[in-house]
């Protein structure tokens, strides 16, 4: 059992750093914190691609002339997260876009204080 | 008192700091903002706890609804009467009203949690051991792109050959996304003839490093680039580097030098131009169906500079397109004037 959790320990950090996140987005009422934890649940799914494409003793896939195919590492799951990566980063900026819009109109980063003053305004108009 | 402190230089204003003079503990209670933080943490104290920001809105509002003052001066006002103290502290528990009434709502979510948290544990021991060599991961597909990959796109870094070449479409896909999200932050951000606060200029040390420094980082992010299809790399961590250069420079130097250069017009038209580039460098095989391998581009002998056909510009494309929307972000979130 030890062996496997060693083995696998890679995925294993990576669903750890998942439900992290994931706990961060329930708890926190701060909507900076929000948007740390949906980039943890991003950083965790990498580690996973990444570590999924990893065989035993490969190399990086820049092939040379007349090499065997089978000792290079997966590329298919390096492209994926390279370009995930970039995904990441902008829907991240256009989340802190939207935060900034509201922090300008309530000020507060508060879920509850802006949903309470949202209602409130709604209520008096 | 202000024009003293300041002819004084900032060791005398240390030294007053330290000694808490009688005439800075005789100002400081007149100090409007101090006194209306004071209030606050007597507030928090009393009630609940509360953003400072939001604080400030609810008695902005109060005393809007009292009609004590104009809107824009935030402190000198009254503090609130009692009864509308009553009346902030009951909208206020009444924001709570889901975390109150359902006491369990914390624990719920770090049962939900635990309880994921245990199933993709469950599934993660059933998967192929890290690194195994019979993983079904492993099939002929991969097999496909490291055994003719060299031949059929002509790029050294198979990863390159992938995304740009057999993926092409998956990878235009992803540059139009950076661009929507670009788009949309600037639609959300910018107000329109809103000045950049100009940044006092930097430190000496910093401005006098970076003459050296910057050249190398950007000569480094376009290596990357245009090597991506020999070496490790390509266009989007090659945009990446190419990007915090700018931003850096940015900010040593201050926005405004920058920007008279790089006017977000301009990056917006870079931006463009790079995608309708890459659209039309892959129309051929997009219209021949979706086969991107295999045309009559030479290839060029793998290994070189000038190899693996379009994989060069294709790869200035999507570098020049990561490294302007990467500063787009930063200029976007710089403070302006008004805040």
């Amino acid at each position: 059992m030890l062996e496997l959790i060693l083995e696998q320990r890679y995925y294993l950090v990576s669903i750890l750093l998942f439900s992290i996140g994931f706990v961060t987005l329930f708890l926190h009422p701060n909507l900076i914190k929000k948007i740390i934890g949906l980039n943890l649940m991003d950083t965790s799914i990498f580690l996973f691609l990444a570590a999924m494409g990893y065989m035993e003793g490969g190399q990086a896939p820049m092939i040379e002339e007349g090499s065997n195919w089978a000792m290079y590492i997966n590329p298919i799951p390096g492209g994926l997260v390279l370009t995930g990566i970039v995904v990441a980063v902008s829907t991240t900026a256009l989340f802190l876009s939207l935060t900034h819009r509201l922090y300008r109109k309530y000020h507060s980063l508060n879920l509850d204080v802006i949903l309470m003053l949202a209602k409130k305004g709604r209520e008096d108009t | 008192m202000k024009t003293t402190q300041n002819d004084n230089g900032w060791f005398r204003r240390i030294l007053q700091w330290a000694s808490e003079s009688e005439s800075e503990g005789a100002d400081a209670p007149e100090d409007p903002e101090k006194q209306e933080f004071q209030e606050y943490l007597e507030y928090i104290d009393a009630h609940d706890y509360i953003e400072f920001g939001a604080y400030r809105y609810m008695r902005y509002q109060q005393r809007k609804e009292l009609g004590l003052d104009e809107p824009t001066s935030h402190y000198t006002a009254e503090p609130p009467t009692p009864q509308k103290k009553q009346k902030g502290k009951k909208s206020h528990h009444k924001q709570g009203v889901l975390r109150k009434q359902l006491r369990w709502y914390q624990v719920a979510s770090v049962l939900i949690t635990c309880v994921i948290f245990w199933i993709l544990c469950l599934v993660v021991m059933e998967l192929p051991e890290f690194g195994a060599l019979d993983a079904p991961a492993w099939n002929e597909v991969v097999q496909r792109y490291l055994q003719q990959g060299r031949e059929e796109t002509g790029a050294v870094n198979a990863i390159t050959g992938m995304i740009l070449e057999y993926r092409a479409f998956d990878t235009f896909g992803e540059s139009v996304v950076l661009f929507a999200a670009a788009i949309s932050t600037i639609l959300l951000l910018r107000t329109p003839n809103q000045p950049l606060r100009q940044r006092k200029a930097g430190d000496e040390i910093l401005k006098e490093l970076s003459k050296y420094l910057l050249p190398i980082i950007l000569l480094f992010g376009f290596y990357v680039i245009l090597y991506g299809h020999i070496s490790p790399g390509g266009g989007f961590s090659g945009g990446a580097i190419l990007g915090a250069a700018l931003i850096l420079a940015s900010l040593i130097l201050g926005a405004g030098e920058v920007g008279r250069v790089l006017t977000s017009k301009r990056v917006t038209y870079i931006t463009v131009f790079s995608l309708l580039t890459y659209a039309v460098m892959k129309f051929y095989s997009f219209y021949t169906g979706a086969n991107h391998v295999g045309w009559e581009i030479p290839k060029g002998e793998a290994g070189h500079l000038f190899s693996g056909g379009f994989l060069l510009p294709l790869n200035l494309c999507v570098g020049l397109i990561v490294a302007c929307t990467m500063y787009t972000f930063y200029t976007l979130f710089i403070p302006t004037e008004e805040e």
